[in-house]
């Protein structure tokens, strides 16, 4: 090998050394921003078994006080002497919003059991029932109000889905229809189902302040993001939906007209037994 | 065979039984347990009177709901109404007898059937106050509440006012 050989080669030799200093400190340099994002993935597990856990001590230690609720309500009514129609009507939702709370409480304990096999929660939907158990539970603001619900499942009223899901969808749409209902006009809530091909199109329509769509579409469903700037509503409802449509399956559509009200579609696939 | 809809209108107090009705009609069913109806609820039941197939939409329509407001705005172009009493109340009697005359004024050619319900809790099977009605029903046995139906299909597949 000559000289000038020689040096090529101890030049080439050095360029390699070099290149590969460099990209060893570059592999540590990555191999640290790994590390950097290590813990923000075990942040996400630890929240979402923080959020799991804390729902198991909600649901748990909300049954104590609901169970005390329903006996002192007992003891009232039994110490209650000629009470009037309106005090035994008021017993009678007092004692039948404890029960609903109840079962939300043990729907939700069943959701968390059966979070592997998502499902084992599929049941069979009776829309009637469903929606007569949410309406039951907001009666009184329902009466305050003077809402007119008009529920229409002819056209599909039993199908396959997550009731508990479910149920928390209507009950965010329904309270969000009420919330932004015009106070000086009758307010008027539709709800009912049509059978679109393969899927089950469920729609609460009001007569209410109306969205601007153009205006508001990205807000809609963002967290704690208002469409209006009254102060009404947390801005977590239409967040809720979303998610637990994302997670459970189905979309959302909405229509609506500033002034004349809005109409939320929440389309869910018909899934077979 | 084509299906022919129509609009059937139940009215009558709260806690008559017009829910109750609806449900063992249209799905064989009785609660005991009694929650009173928010707003109006529509139900489905096809109904075959000679060579016609109706498709009975049947509104019921929450007791506390009855005033003219929703005559304008929800009662346009019922077919029949069936306004429901408590056998056993007489108030509820009167109620719907005042019902009747003012919806003979926004409808005088629709079909109306008057019918006593909790037949079941009468001594004897007789109504212990004057009363004039078309046909005693029981939602917690069944008994007439197919009839009732039928008679009301009847009168609008006849065109009887």
């Amino acid at each position: 090998m000559d000289k000038d050989n020689q040096r090529h080669l101890l030049e080439k030799l050095e360029r390699l050394v070099s290149e590969n200093q460099s990209l060893r400190l570059e592999n540590e340099s990555l191999r640290e921003l790994v590390k950097g994002n290590e813990p923000d993935s075990a942040k996400v597990i630890g929240y979402n078994n923080e959020l799991e856990q804390f729902t198991y001590v909600a649901t748990h230690d909300l049954k104590t006080p609901l169970a005390n609720i329903s006996g002192y309500l007992d003891l009232l009514e039994m110490d209650l002497e000629n009470p009037s129609e309106d005090v035994k009507d008021s017993m009678k939702w007092l004692k039948y919003s404890v029960q609903e709370a109840m079962n939300v409480i043990k729907e939700l304990t069943s959701a968390l059991k059966a979070r592997n096999d998502k499902e084992d929660l599929l049941v069979e939907i009776n829309m009637n029932n469903l929606v007569e158990s949410i309406l039951s539970g907001m009666r009184s603001t329902i009466k305050q109000k003077e809402v007119l619900f008009i529920c229409n499942f002819t056209e599909i009223d039993h199908f396959l889905y997550y009731q508990t899901a479910l149920r928390s969808i209507l009950q965010n749409l329904i309270s969000n229809a009420i919330l932004y209902l015009k106070p000086d006009t009758d307010g008027i809530i539709q709800i009912q189902t049509e059978q679109i091909d393969d899927s089950v199109c469920i729609s609460v329509e009001d007569n209410g302040v109306g969205i601007d769509l153009e205006k508001n579409r990205d807000k809609l469903l963002g967290l704690f993001k208002r469409v209006t700037n009254d102060g009404s509503g947390s801005g977590i409802g239409m967040y809720i939906i979303n998610k637990l449509l994302e997670n459970y399956g189905g979309r959302l559509e909405v229509e609506s007209e500033v002034g004349v009200g809005s109409t939320f579609k929440i389309i869910l696939p018909l899934k077979k037994t | 065979m084509r299906e022919i809809s129509k609009k059937i209108v139940l009215l009558g107090n709260e806690s008559v039984g017009k829910t109750s009705l609806i449900k063992q009609y249209v799905h064989s069913i009785f609660s005991e347990e009694y929650l009173s109806t928010i707003g109006i609820n529509i139900s489905k039941k096809s109904v075959v009177t000679g060579e016609k197939t109706y498709k009975l939409l049947i509104w019921d329509v929450a007791g506390d709901l009855m005033n003219e407001k929703l005559y304008d705005a929800y009662l346009r172009g019922t077919h029949a109404f069936l306004l429901v009493f408590d056998a056993t109340r007489e108030e509820t009697y009167q109620a719907i007898i005042n019902e009747k005359e003012v919806l003979n004024d926004y409808f005088p050619d629709v079909p109306k059937l008057i019918i006593g319900n909790k037949m079941d809790l009468l001594e004897n099977g007789e109504v212990a106050f004057d009363a004039s009605y078309d046909l005693l029903t029981s939602a917690k046995t069944g008994q007439h509440v197919e009839n009732a139906f039928f008679d009301l299909t009847k009168r609008i597949d006849d065109g009887q006012g």
